[in-house]
């Protein structure tokens, strides 16, 4: 594709997607420095698989680009030792919390990150955009069962990882 | 962590609305990737191609060049100041005088320049292999006796 209208495409996926993905990057972060960052990771995923994101399976990449751009933000804060600085944690959502709390989410936010690619999509899907599991596998391109199979092993890691982790 | 617990806290993350700023933060992320990807580029320089007639002629230039110059530097006659100072047991005596004759009709930076260039005489020093032997011996035997 040449580059105008790869140009064209990519303004074309960013005003559809943007509104989505904000929201998904923001519940997956909570911190405005992560969210930027994840962000910016994102909007480089679409322009590289921009061919892909048009295709049939177009949803499923945006979300695997999505949550690797979440990743990578998450991998950038946590550092090498897998210690997260707190001071650092200051999302405007978090004000009004329980510091407890807070720093519950935190951890289920900063494990989630650290899933299995498909583990984290199925997580994402079902729990932060609470979509019903036909949603699910339409846009996965897989059948129900197999969607609610996937979010039921992902939430079961999920719980492994944050009763190993606290 | 209790499932109870967990599904609330996902549950409140699920529920979590885009602040405002947060909002305005994204859409300015997002127009700023779209500029920079819309920066204009050199023209034709994505689409520079090389022709397979360029790039003969190109071929043909740099072997052309290649001979010409093997050629000539195979003629070139040796330098006469070849001086394989380790092999020789000593330095060459003299050398050649270029600029005697010149020196009354030159001025004084182009006298300065040449005596700077002229090969400096050096007194005749001769290595044998003999003698640092026998002062290695004596040293050995000095250092021996003290």
């Amino acid at each position: 594709m040449a580059h105008p209208e790869r140009v064209k495409a990519f303004d074309r996926l960013r005003v559809k997607y943007n509104p989505m993905m904000t929201a998904l990057l923001w519940k997956l972060t909570g911190d405005r420095e992560l969210f930027a960052e994840a962000m910016q990771y994102a909007l480089l995923g679409m322009w590289q698989y921009l061919e892909k994101l048009n295709g049939k399976k177009g949803s499923a990449y945006l979300y695997r680009i999505i949550l690797s751009a979440n990743s990578r933000a998450w991998r950038n804060r946590i550092g090498r030792d897998g210690q997260i600085n707190s001071d650092l944690i200051a999302g405007p959502s978090s004000e009004n919390r329980n510091p407890a709390d807070s720093e519950l989410i935190e951890r289920v936010r900063k494990t989630i990150a650290r899933l299995p690619r498909k583990q984290a999509w199925a997580i994402a899907m079902r729990y932060i955009e609470q979509k019903s599991y036909d949603m699910i596998a339409k846009e996965l391109l897989c059948s129900p069962t197999a969607a609610r199979s996937n979010v039921s092993k992902a939430l079961a890691v999920l719980k492994r990882k944050l009763s190993h982790e606290g | 962590m209790k499932d109870e617990k967990l599904n609330e806290i996902l549950e409140q993350l699920g529920g979590e609305e885009l602040p405002e700023d947060m909002r305005k933060l994204a859409e300015e992320i997002s127009r700023q990737s779209a500029d920079v990807l819309n920066f204009p580029r050199i023209p034709g320089f994505g689409r520079m191609r090389i022709s397979p007639f360029s790039f003969a002629a190109a071929a043909a230039v740099i072997i052309f060049v290649f001979t010409i110059g093997f050629y000539a530097g195979k003629q070139s006659s040796p330098s006469q100041f070849q001086v394989s100072s380790l092999n020789s047991s000593s330095y060459p005596e003299q050398y050649p005088e270029q600029t005697a004759r010149k020196q009354s009709q030159d001025g004084f930076w182009r006298r300065k320049a040449l005596a700077v260039m002229q090969p400096k005489s050096c007194p005749q020093i001769k290595f044998s292999k003999v003698n640092i032997l026998k002062a290695y011996r004596q040293y050995l035997q000095e250092k021996h006796n003290d």
